[in-house]
């Protein structure tokens, strides 16, 4: 299982080249978070892990990874920015060493002695941390096949004796019989094969020569094919070895197992069975079916395209040998025209873990089939450690170009692929300073985008535009503006939502411009000035709300302006402030016209004028003391007016008709009285 | 001593002198009675007990002297509503009075004394039965 991780890791690397896709940061912000288009699901679904190459995105689960630019990979990357140079006497020391075990192996000085010396280096190799012990396990696998081999040597020995035992059996055999069978017996070489017929005295004499020789044959028999097997099964195992070191990365000890590998084994067998062994052991449930793709053709479509019901999936499919993955494959393919076809849906089917390990194993025989021979696997290694030092060197030529971004990419790139190679390992501090900083200020810019703090992400674009010459600004910097301009939209809308009283959009539009940009200085400004405004006016309502049920009229009128504002959004509310406002006014008007009565002289006018407002808003402060002043500056006259009203409420129309005629006469322009007595008259002659 | 004859006045001449001047008196007092309130039998009605509470007073019946102040309504099928103006030594009283229809051939007028037997009706209204001037 580990050997299969690494190698799907390593795959994933090296189809990864690129550490600064800004694309997932970048969608966020200019989606606000929303799910980006990528995380669509495909034609597989979202279950099977899909590479794009190009944009270094995994989908996987309905997740969406971006390969360089995960936590997993930032981290191993900045320990190694991070990390001396091994450049110290041990480092030089095991460099050495290596180089040591490889000449020794190398083609042209390979032989016993050679073999003997390389195999003592490995133990010494392995002191050194930074082998983290690896040749003490080729060292062990070697001995093992050494082991392996003496097995053989011994076997043939074995087989050598027997087949001496075996030639004594037979002359033995061919001495016990009776002459007329010795004479038939000429025909054949092999007793068993005879078809003489043996006299019952030679029968008794050769069958324990007979079962003697039959339990010989059968041992030499074993230990063939014991020989044959201890020697594959040696190379299986070093083969396994040398394979997870090429997936570890660790090139040079793929050389060295390599050229042990040869050296040890030296009938020219090269090839790798080791993928094929791993695959035939994982278990594989053959009843769990392969992972299938459906695609239900439209019939007008199906008809000329042929394949019509469903298509195989691929390598994902069990046994290839049986035509199943790649003939159907080759239908997927091939039937790509028609899926813009109308009527055509497609699906995933029979997904699941015994159908995935399937898949996997008919993987793992497809990538033997791939590299199928050590030969590959050491120019692979070769290759690989080019690739690294020219890495290195391309890393160094654009630092001194001052062009941070690549030279930062060349150097991550290098270092996925040769994370353990002495040229990676050797470059200093200094001169990964930069590409470390360069990197965490990207790895800053990638967090700010992720949260969507723009005026950050701002900052260090600008920042790293400065440091780094190559450094392209206007990807993200069109990101930042567009989302800041969406933010600043939906501020507006929720500005104009507020004024509106809309408090439903208000709640969006604001939630919508904090998710795009949360820490928007203007949000928190039009924030405060909304809630601000919000909070007067609640403040507003809840004080009418109060002075309405404490009939304090008077205060609201006083403060009309401001409950004017407040109420202008709630009917009710303004339905009450228009009759206060109304009542309160009728009051006033009554008050200065009783205060120009007073004036005159004339303190029955002013009273009644008060008494005019009072029965509209008896609870004034102002009216009541008002009427208060005025009632005892016309005393008689408001007697008689009370009165009469009193006599009117009890039903006394007479002497209630009575006192308004003596109220009109204390005050002839009285309304009131004249009011009741034309009340009462019109009452009394109806 | 001599004695004077007695000189007696005759009791039946003063009788009959007394009783003329009884008569006399009793028929000039008749007369001058006779000539300025035809309701002298009717009580006078107390403002102030009207003013108080006319409800109390309803079904009686009173005599009243006032002057007219204004007339406050009128129905031809009813009568009139006036108002009186009813003086006593404390002040002046306005009143109500109803002059029923039977009654519309007496012209009342603003200012003018008129004398009324009235009744309280169930309004407590006063209601003329009589009227004339005074």
């Amino acid at each position: 299982m580990k050997l299969n991780r690494e190698l799907v890791a390593f795959l994933w690397l090296a189809s990864s080249p690129s550490l600064f896709a800004q694309s997932d940061g970048d969608s966020k912000a200019a989606t606000g978070g929303a799910r980006p288009a990528q995380m669509n699901p495909g034609f597989l679904g979202r279950d099977v892990p899909v590479v794009d190459p190009g944009s270094d995105n995994a989908t996987f689960d309905g997740k969406l990874v971006n390969l360089a630019n995960n936590r997993l990979f930032r981290s191993r990357f900045e320990k190694y920015l991070n990390a001396p140079a091994e450049t110290s006497a041990a480092d030089l020391e095991y460099e050495k060493t290596i180089n040591e075990i490889l000449s020794l192996l190398s083609p042209g000085k390979v032989n016993t002695a050679n073999i003997d010396a390389a195999w003592k280096l490995l133990p010494k190799a392995s002191e050194y941390r930074s082998d983290a012990n690896l040749c003490n396990s080729m060292a062990d696998v070697v001995y093992s096949v050494w082991l392996a081999k003496n097995e053989v040597a011994r076997l043939e020995m074995a087989n050598r004796s027997l087949q001496r035992e075996k030639s004594a059996l037979e002359w033995n055999y061919r001495m016990n019989l009776g002459p007329s069978a010795k004479s038939m017996t000429q025909i054949g070489t092999n007793p068993t094969s005879q078809s003489s017929i043996l006299s019952p005295e030679d029968e008794a004499r050769v069958e324990p020569i007979k079962e003697a020789l039959s339990d010989v044959r059968a041992t030499m028999v074993n230990n063939k094919l014991k020989k044959e097997a201890s020697i594959v099964q040696a190379k299986i195992d070093f083969q396994t070895m040398i394979i997870q070191y090429f997936a570890q990365r660790r090139f040079r000890h793929v050389l060295i197992g390599t050229r042990f590998y040869r050296a040890l084994f030296g009938d020219g067998d090269n090839r790798i069975s080791a993928l094929d062994q791993i695959s035939s052991e994982l278990p594989v449930d053959k009843d769990a079916g392969q992972v299938k793709v459906k695609a239900k053709l439209d019939p007008k479509i199906s008809g000329k395209g042929g394949s019509g019901g469903y298509v195989g999936a691929g390598s994902g499919t069990g046994d290839g040998r049986r035509n199943t993955g790649v003939a159907a494959g080759g239908d997927t393919s091939s039937s790509g025209g028609a899926f813009s076809a109308e009527g055509m849906q497609l699906g995933v089917e029979n997904l699941g873990v015994e159908s995935l390990i399937s898949a996997g194993a008919s993987g793992l025989k497809a990538l033997g089939k791939m590299i199928n021979s050590l030969g590959q696997l050491d120019s692979l290694a070769n290759e690989a450690i080019r690739d690294v030092d020219e890495g290195v060197e391309a890393y160094k030529f654009l630092l001194e170009k001052n062009e941070l971004k690549s030279a930062t990419e060349r150097l991550f790139e290098t270092f996925m692929m040769g994370e353990y190679m002495p040229s990676v390992r050797k470059l200093s501090r200094d001169e990964k300073r930069r590409a470390l900083e360069f990197t965490q200020k990207t790895n800053e810019l990638l967090a700010a985008l992720e949260v969507n703090d723009l005026t950050r992400a701002e900052d260090i674009i600008l920042e790293l535009s400065k440091g780094a010459r190559d450094f392209d600004t206007s990807k993200p910097l069109a990101v930042v503006e567009t989302a800041k301009t969406v933010s600043a939209m939906h501020l507006a809308k929720a500005k104009a939502a507020a004024a509106s009283g809309d408090k439903a959009t208000l709640e969006t539009e604001l939630r919508a411009a904090t998710e795009i940009w949360p820490r928007n200085p203007a949000l928190a400004e039009v924030s405060a000035a909304i809630f601000s405004q919000t909070d007067v006016q609640q403040q507003a309502l809840n004080d009418f709300d109060r002075l309405i049920a404490q009939k304090n009229y008077r205060q609201i009128f006083d403060d009309k302006v401001r409950f004017i504002a407040a109420t202008a959004m709630f009917p009710d509310r303004q339905e009450k402030l228009k009759g206060v406002l109304d009542r309160v006014q009728s009051a006033e008007a009554s008050l200065m016209r009783s205060h120009e009565l007073a004036k005159r002289g004339d303190p029955a006018g002013a009273w009644e004028s008060v008494e005019r407002g009072f029965s509209d808003y008896p609870d004034d402060p102002k009216l009541n003391q008002a009427r208060a002043d005025y009632t005892t500056q016309a005393a008689e006259f408001v007697r008689a007016v009370r009165t009469a009203q009193e006599m009117e409420r009890k039903r006394q129309i007479g002497s209630s008709l009575a006192w308004y005629l003596r109220a009109l006469q204390d005050y002839p322009n009285s309304e009131i009285a004249r009011d009741g007595i034309d009340r009462i008259s019109a009452e009394l002659v109806k | 001593m001599s004695r004077r004859a007695h000189q007696k006045t005759p009791s039946s001449l003063l009788f009959g002198l007394v009783a003329v001047f009884l008569v006399i008196a009793a028929g000039g007092a008749l007369f001058l009675q006779k000539g300025s309130n035809p309701y002298r039998t009717v009580e006078p009605l107390q403002p102030s007990d009207y003013f108080e509470n006319a409800n109390s007073l309803r079904g009686n019946v009173y005599q009243i002297e006032g002057v007219i102040l204004n007339a406050l309504a009128q129905n031809p099928e009813k009568g009139r509503l006036f108002s009186i103006s009813v003086t006593t030594d404390s002040r002046k009283w306005p009143m109500p009075i109803f002059i029923p229809a039977q009654l519309r051939q007496i012209n009342l007028q603003k200012n003018q004394s008129y004398r009324a037997k009235v009744r309280v009706n169930d309004s407590g209204i006063l209601v003329a039965e009589e009227i004339q001037k005074s």
